[in-house]
């Protein structure tokens, strides 16, 4: 039975997840929050599994409150829930600590199944998102098909270096790191640096 | 002193020297007449008498020459005295009888007075014959004749002063006119026009004034319609803005509402849906839910698919790099075709304003390429070149229509007057050898 803390500042979406929830057998909801700060002392309280938390939220808002849960239980599991759908939103979450991330569009079909991939210690990226990255696994990853420069530019790039500061590290020029990132983003089919940093955080490239 | 005074004095003091010159030759010439005059008759009058009375004087002795004498009477122009040898006077001629009583005066006498000398005639008797040239009866007809001239004179010059009098005052009747007309004129009575002035040169000089006035009026008035103008359009232009912004403000409360509100409500439908499907037995109440599900995903997705178009949200976390990635990226997912690229080189960000009109430029292009325009590739760049945002899409579609300036167009043309509210340019124009590039523009905001 996999524990959980609900943290949206709308009642009606708690209520949802909680019937949602219910409604499966190896969930159970043992308490909700409807702010940041509640939401941290609710989870001091109850030390639950899971929580899933909006990041939009007046006062502290998710962000925040991620932050100070992962900074005193840096092996407390949060799934982050946002409006937005956009791979920049997602990253930060991501970096922030999340163990995932949802987009309320997809939030109910895939709410258990993320609990659920959290809960045994994995991380849980949003399907719609995820297929705009690409596929994941490491069988005909994305990442094999880039150079040992590219990679390495990658790697900068996706901790998010500058073109300037990574050419000057490598003591390359501007413009042939302008050349590797456009490699880069044709071979890995990403549109801009959020979604570069999202993929190196999926393939566990660097550390969220 | 005064014109008019002036040209009144210089005319009768001319008038007053003319005369006298007059006088004074007339003067000259009188003088000339009598002393001819008296001279004559002197000299007549003393060698007939002087002969007469010593013929008589050689008959009857003085006492006859004194008869003679007193038959006589009163010569013209001369005074005769009989003095007896013992120096008595015996005779003295009568005065005139010519004006008799009247006299010139002394000065003008003494003016015109002849300097003839006293004939003196000595009869045996030892008496003398005295004759004296006479001249006060001539000096006294100079004298009348003189103050009748003067008589004349005076009535003239009054007359002539007069005439000049009202003719200057004719002549010079325009000028206060023309000053008070001048005077109107510089307090800012620009409609002000002089009456016909009498007078050739005054109605030339008032019909020019008019003229000046009615072009003076007309500069003026241009002036002020064109200030007026001006001014009207700025305040249009400032409305334009201000409207354009309390829209956009407007648009991004709607995204935001649709986008956080109604968002959370689907979501919360969907979830009541799923959970009501996974517990029902019955297929139909499975189904229904699945149905609410559906539909409820399908508003979701109308809903977000409206938030880009009222408003780039990105905006409002990340900057116009992003968002432009972001739209780009959505409309290629959405519209498979014309493959779209996009190239930024955004050092800084620009201000808001400049930022929201960049993207509504990339947004408003997209929609032309996208569906009218057929193209096959898009490109969009947005640099930042000094101080300057540059925007270009190209296309290589089938162009715009030739009358995308016209009224109707609004996308474009409005994209148009807002970059020209920012001080930037716009322009939209078919690329060569074909499709459309649209072109901005703007200047960053002063930090």
């Amino acid at each position: 039975m996999i524990r959980v803390l609900l943290v949206d500042d709308h009642a009606v979406v708690r209520t949802g997840f909680r019937l949602l929830l219910q409604a499966h057998p190896g969930t159970r909801v043992v308490g909700e929050a409807d702010s940041g700060e509640s939401a941290y002392r609710r989870f001091l309280e109850l030390a639950p599994d899971v929580v899933v938390m909006d990041l939009a939220m007046p006062g502290m808002g998710g962000l925040e409150a991620l932050r100070r849960i992962r900074a005193h239980h840096p092996q407390a599991r949060v799934l982050t829930l946002s409006a937005h759908d956009d791979p920049q939103h997602a990253q930060r979450a991501l970096n922030e600590g999340a163990s995932g991330f949802l987009s309320k569009r997809s939030a109910p079909e895939e709410l258990i199944a993320a609990i659920t991939a959290i809960a045994a210690g994995e991380r849980y990226l949003d399907a719609a998102l995820a297929a705009r990255l690409g596929p994941t696994g490491s069988a005909g990853s994305p990442l094999e098909r880039l150079s040992e420069r590219e990679f390495e530019v990658f790697v900068r790039l996706a901790r998010g270096q500058t073109v300037p500061k990574i050419a000057a590290d490598l003591k390359l020029s501007a413009s042939t790191i302008g050349t590797h990132l456009y490699n880069i983003k044709q071979k890995l089919g990403v549109e801009n640096q959020s979604e570069l940093t999202l993929i190196a955080i999926r393939h566990g490239v660097i550390e969220a | 002193m005064k014109l008019r005074t002036r040209l009144n004095l210089v005319l009768t003091g001319l008038t007053a020297v003319f005369l006298l010159v007059l006088a004074m030759d007339e003067l000259r010439t009188t003088r000339a007449s009598i002393r001819e005059e008296i001279e004559a008759a002197n000299r007549v009058a003393a060698h007939l008498l002087g002969r007469l009375a010593l013929s008589y004087a050689d008959q009857g002795g003085t006492a006859s020459v004194e008869q003679l004498l007193r038959q006589l009477g009163h010569v013209r122009a001369n005074n005769i005295t009989l003095i007896g040898p013992d120096g008595v006077v015996r005779y003295r001629s009568p005065p005139a009888s010519y004006k008799a009583g009247r006299e010139a005066p002394a000065w003008f006498a003494h003016l015109l007075a002849p300097s003839a000398p006293r004939q003196l005639f000595a009869l045996p008797d030892g008496s003398q014959l005295a004759i004296d040239p006479e001249s006060s009866r001539a000096i006294l007809d100079a004298w009348d004749e003189l103050t009748h001239l003067a008589l004349i004179a005076l009535v003239l010059l009054a007359a002539v002063s007069a005439l000049a009098f009202y003719l200057v005052e004719r002549a010079l009747a325009p000028f206060p006119v023309i000053v008070a007309g001048l005077e109107r004129l510089e307090q800012g009575d620009l409609t002000h026009r002089l009456p016909p002035l009498a007078g050739a040169e005054a109605h030339a000089i008032g019909a020019a004034f008019n003229r000046m006035a009615s072009s003076v009026e007309r500069v003026v008035q241009a002036e002020r319609e064109a200030r007026e103008a001006r001014s009207r359009l700025e305040e249009r232009g400032e409305l334009a803005r201000l409207i354009e912004q309390s829209l956009e403000e407007e648009r991004r409360q709607i995204a935001h509402e649709l986008h956080d509100e109604f968002g959370q409500s689907v979501t919360a439908i969907r979830s009541l849906a799923l959970a009501i499907g996974s517990q029902a037995q019955e297929p139909q109440t499975r189904e229904a839910a699945a149905l609410i599900s559906s539909e409820a995903a399908r508003l979701y997705d109308a809903m977000h698919g409206l938030i880009p178009r009222l408003t780039p949200l990105a905006f409002d976390t990340q900057g116009l790099a992003a968002a432009l990635e972001t739209l780009t990226a959505e409309w290629q997912r959405r519209h498979p075709r014309p493959h779209l690229s996009l190239l930024h080189e955004l050092p800084g960000e620009p201000g808001a304003s400049v930022t929201l009109a960049a993207y509504r430029v990339v947004q408003e292009a997209l929609v032309n390429a996208v569906r009218h325009a057929q193209a096959g590739e898009v490109a969009i760049e947005v640099r930042q070149v000094g101080g300057h945002l540059a925007v270009t899409v190209r296309d290589d579609g089938v162009g715009l229509p030739e009358d995308w300036a016209r009224p109707g167009h609004f996308g474009l043309r409005g994209l148009a007057a807002r970059i020209e509210r920012l001080g930037g340019t716009f322009s939209a124009r078919r690329a060569t050898p074909r499709g459309t590039l649209i072109a901005a523009d703007i200047p960053l905001a002063p930090a």
